[in-house]
C-alpha cells in the first residue's frame, strides 16, 4: 500500500510538470490555428491560413532551404573529421583523450556569445567568407556532444580488444576500422548525428552574431516575422516543433531498437544454453 | 637455437617496471603456462609476444628470426582473449574467415578452411550465429577457432576460460590440452588457476612481480618448489625454518645451508612410518575442514602451525582428540629458497 | 614493439587540430591580446579593463546576470531533484520514453520559447487576461520583459537540464538506496542523511554550477524577448561586437574575457571541490 501511495504523488508530480512543460507548445499551437487571441482566455477562432500563408511565403522557403545547407554542410564536416579523430585518439593518444575529456565543460565556459566574438574579431573583414566561419564554429560548439557521442559508442563495443584481435588476424588499422568499428558503431553515429542534426537546424546565436540579416536561416526568419505577425511566426515554430518532434521519435524508435535486438538475442542465448554441447571432440 | 626466445626483456609502463629482466624460451610444439599472481605482469608478457606492448629492453625471437619490431599484423601469431573479442557485427563463420579473407585466400579456400575450423570446435551448425546468440563456452570456441584457422606460429591464451563456470571450463581445458597435442601447435596460456596450469602444461613458468621465478614441469614444480612465493602459490605447503624443525625433533639436522623448508600437507602423517629418515613428534589438533575425500586438519606442535591433509577414508576425525602423534618421512621436507 | 613507432596515424589529427586552432584558439588568443590594445592607437594598454571594471553599467550587466541565472537555478534545481525523484518511481519503460522527451525540453530555448512565453505572459498574455477577468491583480506588476520575468522564462529550459544530470545519479543511488535500508533496517530518513545526501550531494553542486554558467551564457532567449533593452552581459557583448551604431568590439572583447575567465575559475574550483567531497565520502 505504501508504495502505491508513493506512485500516486509520483504520478501527479510528474503530471503537473509535463503540463508545465507542455503549455507553451499548446499557446503556440493555438496561437498558430487563430487570427484574434487578444482579449479572451481561448482563442476566438480556428483557421490553417497562416500555414498556407507561410507554405506560399518565398522567404520562409529559403529560409529552411538555409538552414537545411547549412546543418548538413557542418554535419558532413563534423562527421568527416571527428569519427576518425575520436577513434584515433581514444585508441592511441591518451593524453589527447584525457584532454579532450575537458572539453565537455567548454560550452559552458565559452558560450556562443565569446565565441563569435572571438571570431569576429579574427574574421570580420578579412577574405574568409563568414560562411565558412560559420561552419567552424558550429564545428566547435559541437565538439563536446560529438566527441562524447562517439567515444561513448566506441567504449561499449570494447573497441581496444577488438581491434587488437583484427591486427592479430593480420588486418591493418584502416581496414579494421572500416570492417568491424564502423558497421558496429552505425547505430550509435546515426543517432549523435541526429542530436546534432537538430541543434545546427535551430541554431541562432553563431549565425546572428557572425553573419545576421544576411543570411536567414528558420530562426532568424522566426524572430523577423514575431516582431511582424505573431500568428505567422506561431506557425514557423509549429512547423518546427513538429519536426523536432519526429526526430525526437526517430530516435526513440532507434535506441529502443537498438535495446530490442540484444534482448532478442539474449532471449535466443537462454535457450541455447540448455541444450549446449559442451564437449570438442577433435576428430 | 630454441623456436621462440626472450632475451634479457624489461618493459616499462610509465615509472611502473612491470617485466623486470626476463629471459626465457620455448620449444616447438610445447604448451607452456605463465601463472601468477594477479598483476604480476602475465597478461603483459604474453602481449609481447603479440607485438600489442612497447618495451624497452632485450628481445624477442620467434622461429629464428627476431620479431622485436614486427608488427602484430606480420607476426602470424594467434591470440584468445579473455573477454573472446569476437567481432559482433559478423557471424561465426565470418569471424573464423575474417584472418583468411585478410590474407586473400580464394573463397573455396576459405569455405574449405573455415568448415574444417568449426568441425574441430564442434560448431558446424552455428555458423550463421551471431557471437551474442551464443554462450560463453561456444564463443570462447569461436575464437579459438578464428585464431587456429591461419595456422599461426605460436597461440597464445590470455586467461581465455576465466569467465566460464567451473564445468565448462574442466571440459575446454582438457579440449585445448587435446587439440594442442593433435595438431601439435605451440601454446602460451596465462592463467592463475595453479590447477589449471598443471593440468595443462608441459612446462610453467611460475611469475611474482615482473620476474619469472621458477620454470619446470608440473611434476616437479609440486615436488620441488623453489622458494617460499613457489611453494605457497602452488599446493598447501607448510614453510618451516630450521630451528622450528629442530624444536620438533633433535634428530633433525638441517641440510647444507638452508634455513627455510617446505612440508606439503598430505607427507604429514598419522601412522608411523617405518625407517630410520622419520621425523616423529607430537600435535594438538584445534580445527579441521572436510574437503570431501580428504580432510584439512590444523595442528599445534607446540609453537608451530602445522596444516596436515588426511585421508577421509582412513582416519575417524570424531575419534581424534587430545595429543596426536605425526611423522613425516625426511625426504618430504623440502629445502627452499628465501 | 621495441620502440614506439612514429605513429603516422597522428597525421589524420591534423584536419582537428587545423579546425580547433582556427575557429577556437587562435580567435579566442586575438580576442585576449585585442583587450589589452588600445582603441584609438593599438598600443599596448590595460586602460579597456580600467574602463570595464570601473564602469557601473558593465557592473550592472554581470550583476544582473548573475541574479538571473542564481535565482533560475536554484529554483530550478529543487524542482529538477523533485521531479527526478518523481521520475525514479516509474516504470523503467516510462523513465526512458521521459528522458528523450526532457533533452527535447531542455534544447526548446531561445526564440520559440520567448515568443510562447509572451503570449502566456506579456502585455495581452493569456494568463494576464485570465486573471483580470477574475479581477484578480496577481499580475499587475509583472514585467515579462524584466529580470524577473527572465528567469522565470530561464526557468523553463534550466528544469530540464538540471533533470538531465541529476536523474542519473538519483537512480543509481535509488537501487542502492532500497538494498542498503533493506539490509540494515535503516529508517528513510536516517538513510538519506547518512549515506543518500552525501553521496548525490557531488552532483547537486556540480548540476548547479552548470545550470548557473547555463544561464550566464544565455543569448538568445534574453535578446528574443527584450532586444538588447535589458543590460545582461551576453547582449551587451553582442551588442558591442556586432551591433552597428554602439559597436565597440575591443570593450566587447574585454567583457568577454572577464566573462570567461569567471566562468573557467568557477568551473575549475567547483570541479576541484567535487573531487574533494568525492575522496571525502570514500
Ligand atoms: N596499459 C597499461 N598502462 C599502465 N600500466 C599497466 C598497463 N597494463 C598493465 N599495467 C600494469 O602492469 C602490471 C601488470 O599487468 P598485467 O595485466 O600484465 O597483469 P596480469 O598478471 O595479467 O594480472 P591479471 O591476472 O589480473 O590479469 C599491473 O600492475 C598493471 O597495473
Ligand atoms: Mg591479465
Amino acid at each position: 500500500m505504501k508504495t502505491k501511495k508513493k506512485n500516486y504523488s509520483s504520478y501527479a508530480i510528474l503530471t503537473i510538470f509535463s503540463l508545465y512543460m507542455i503549455f507553451p507548445f499548446v499557446s503556440t499551437t493555438l496561437y498558430a490555428m487563430s487570427t484574434d487571441w487578444s482579449k479572451t482566455i481561448l482563442p476566438t477562432d480556428f483557421t490553417f491560413q497562416w500555414f498556407v500563408e507561410l507554405i506560399q511565403d518565398p522567404n520562409f522557403n529559403s529560409a529552411v532551404l538555409r538552414s537545411i545547407t547549412l546543418t548538413l554542410t557542418t554535419l558532413a564536416v563534423v562527421l568527416v573529421v571527428m569519427v576518425p579523430t575520436v577513434f584515433l585518439v581514444y585508441m592511441y593518444f591518451p593524453k589527447v583523450d584525457s584532454f579532450m575529456k575537458g572539453l565537455v565543460l567548454m560550452p559552458y565556459a565559452i558560450p556562443g556569445v565569446i565565441l563569435a566574438t572571438g571570431l569576429l574579431r579574427m574574421y570580420s573583414g578579412s577574405s574568409i567568407p563568414m560562411y565558412a566561419v560559420l561552419v567552424g564554429g558550429l564545428f566547435i560548439g559541437s565538439l563536446p556532444f560529438m566527441y562524447q557521442g562517439v567515444r561513448n559508442s566506441l567504449e561499449s563495443i570494447q573497441t581496444k580488444s577488438l581491434i587488437e584481435a583484427a591486427e592479430i588476424l593480420g588486418a591493418n588499422k584502416l581496414t579494421a576500422f572500416i570492417r568491424i568499428i564502423l558497421p558496429n558503431i552505425k547505430l550509435g553515429l546515426l543517432i549523435t548525428t541526429l542530436l546534432i542534426f537538430s541543434s545546427f537546424f535551430g541554431e541562432f546565436v553563431l549565425t546572428n552574431l557572425l553573419i545576421g540579416g544576411r543570411y536567414e536561416t528558420i530562426r532568424i526568419y522566426m524572430l523577423r516575422r514575431m516582431n511582424e505577425n505573431g500568428h505567422l511566426a506561431s506557425a514557423v515554430m509549429v512547423s518546427y516543433f513538429i519536426l523536432l518532434i519526429l526526430i525526437s521519435l526517430i530516435i526513440t524508435y532507434l535506441t529502443s531498437s537498438k535495446r530490442k535486438e540484444k534482448m532478442k538475442r539474449k532471449a535466443k542465448k537462454v535457450t541455447l544454453k540448455n541444450k549446449e554441447d559442451m564437449t570438442i571432440t577433435p576428430q | 637455437m630454441s623456436y621462440i626466445a626472450i632475451d634479457n626483456l624489461s618493459l616499462s609502463f610509465g615509472d611502473n617496471k612491470v617485466l623486470k629482466d626476463i629471459s626465457l624460451t620455448i620449444e616447438k610444439g610445447e604448451l607452456v603456462t605463465l601463472l601468477g599472481p594477479s598483476g604480476c605482469g602475465k597478461s603483459t608478457l604474453l602481449r609481447v609476444f603479440a607485438g600489442l606492448e612497447v618495451f624497452q629492453e632485450g628481445q624477442v625471437f620467434l622461429d629464428g628470426e627476431e620479431i622485436s619490431n614486427v608488427p602484430s599484423k606480420n607476426r602470424n601469431v594467434g591470440m584468445v582473449f579473455q573477454s573472446y573479442a569476437l567481432f559482433p557485427n559478423m557471424t561465426v563463420y565470418e569471424n573464423i574467415a575474417f584472418g583468411l579473407t585478410i590474407k586473400k585466400f580464394s573463397k573455396s579456400e576459405i569455405k574449405q578452411k573455415v568448415i574444417a575450423a568449426l568441425q574441430l570446435v564442434n560448431l558446424e551448425d552455428k555458423a550463421d550465429f551471431y557471437p551474442d546468440q551464443l554462450s560463453g563456452g561456444q564463443q570462447q570456441r569461436v575464437s579459438l577457432a578464428r585464431s587456429l584457422v591461419t595456422e599461426p606460429k605460436v597461440l597464445l591464451l590470455d586467461e581465455p576460460l576465466s569467465a566460464l563456470d567451473a564445468k565448462i571450463r574442466k571440459q575446454l581445458q582438457i579440449d585445448i590440452r587435446d587439440l594442442q597435442k593433435k595438431l601439435g601447435i605451440t601454446m602460451i596460456f596465462v592463467t592463475h588457476d595453479q590447477e589449471e596450469a598443471m593440468i595443462l602444461s608441459d612446462r610453467v613458468f611460475v611469475m611474482s612481480e615482473g620476474n619469472i621465478v621458477q620454470q619446470a614441469s608440473p611434476a616437479e614444480l609440486y615436488a620441488q618448489p623453489k622458494n617460499n612465493f613457489v611453494a605457497s602459490f602452488i599446493g598447501n605447503y607448510n614453510i618451516i625454518l630450521a630451528d622450528e624443525l629442530k624444536q620438533l625433533d633433535r634428530t633433525f639436522s638441517p641440510k647444507s645451508g638452508s634455513n627455510k623448508y617446505a612440508i606439503r600437507s598430505e607427507t604429514i602423517h598419522l601412522e608411523p612410518i617405518k625407517g630410520e629418515n622419520v621425523l616423529h613428534f607430537q600435535g594438538i589438533l584445534k580445527e579441521y575442514t572436510v574437503l570431501g575425500s580428504t580432510i584439512r586438519c590444523y595442528f599445534n606442535a607446540g609453537a608451530i602451525n602445522l596444516t596436515v591433509d588426511l585421508l577421509n577414508s582412513e582416519i575417524n576425525i570424531g575419534e581424534l582428540e587430545g595429543t596426536s602423534e605425526l611423522y613425516i618421512n625426511k625426504e618430504n621436507i623440502i629445502a627452499i629458497d628465501e | 614493439m621495441k620502440r614506439k613507432q612514429w605513429n603516422k596515424s597522428i597525421l589524420l589529427l591534423i584536419p582537428f587540430f587545423l579546425l580547433s586552432a582556427m575557429f577556437l584558439i587562435v580567435p579566442m588568443i586575438l580576442m585576449i591580446t585585442s583587450s589589452f590594445t588600445s582603441e584609438t592607437t593599438g598600443a599596448f594598454t590595460l586602460e579597456n579593463y580600467q574602463e570595464v571594471l570601473t564602469n557601473p553599467f558593465y557592473y550592472q550587466a554581470f550583476l544582473n546576470s548573475g541574479m538571473i541565472s542564481i535565482i533560475s537555478s536554484v529554483v530550478g534545481l529543487v524542482l529538477a531533484i523533485i521531479v527526478s525523484y518523481a521520475m525514479t518511481n516509474l516504470p523503467e519503460k516510462i523513465q526512458d520514453k521521459l528522458t528523450v522527451y526532457i533533452n527535447v525540453a531542455a534544447n526548446f530555448a531561445g526564440v520559440p520559447l520567448a515568443f510562447a512565453f509572451i503570449i502566456l505572459l506579456g502585455n495581452s498574455g493569456v494568463f494576464r487576461i485570465f486573471f483580470e477577468n477574475l479581477d484578480l491583480p496577481l499580475l499587475s506588476n509583472f514585467n515579462l520583459y524584466s529580470w524577473q520575468g527572465l528567469a522565470i522564462t530561464y526557468l523553463y529550459f534550466q528544469i530540464p537540464l538540471g533533470i538531465l544530470f541529476i536523474y542519473p545519479s538519483l537512480k543509481k543511488i535509488r537501487k542502492e538506496w532500497k538494498e542498503a535500508a533493506f539490509m540494515l533496517g535503516a529508517s528513510n530518513w536516517r538513510y538519506w542523511r547518512k549515506v543518500g545526501l552525501p553521496s548525490i550531494m557531488p552532483s547537486i553542486a556540480g548540476t548547479f554550477v552548470i545550470m548557473f554558467a547555463n544561464g550566464m551564457g544565455t543569448y538568445e532567449t534574453a535578446y528574443a524577448l527584450t532586444g538588447s533593452n535589458i543590460n545582461l552581459v551576453t547582449i551587451r557583448i553582442a551588442a558591442l561586437v556586432s551591433g552597428d551604431i554602439y559597436a565597440r568590439p575591443i570593450i566587447g572583447s574585454t567583457l568577454a574575457v572577464i566573462f570567461a575567465i569567471i566562468m573557467i575559475l568557477i568551473l575549475i574550483v567547483s570541479q576541484m571541490l567535487l573531487k574533494r567531497v568525492r575522496r571525502d565520502l570514500v
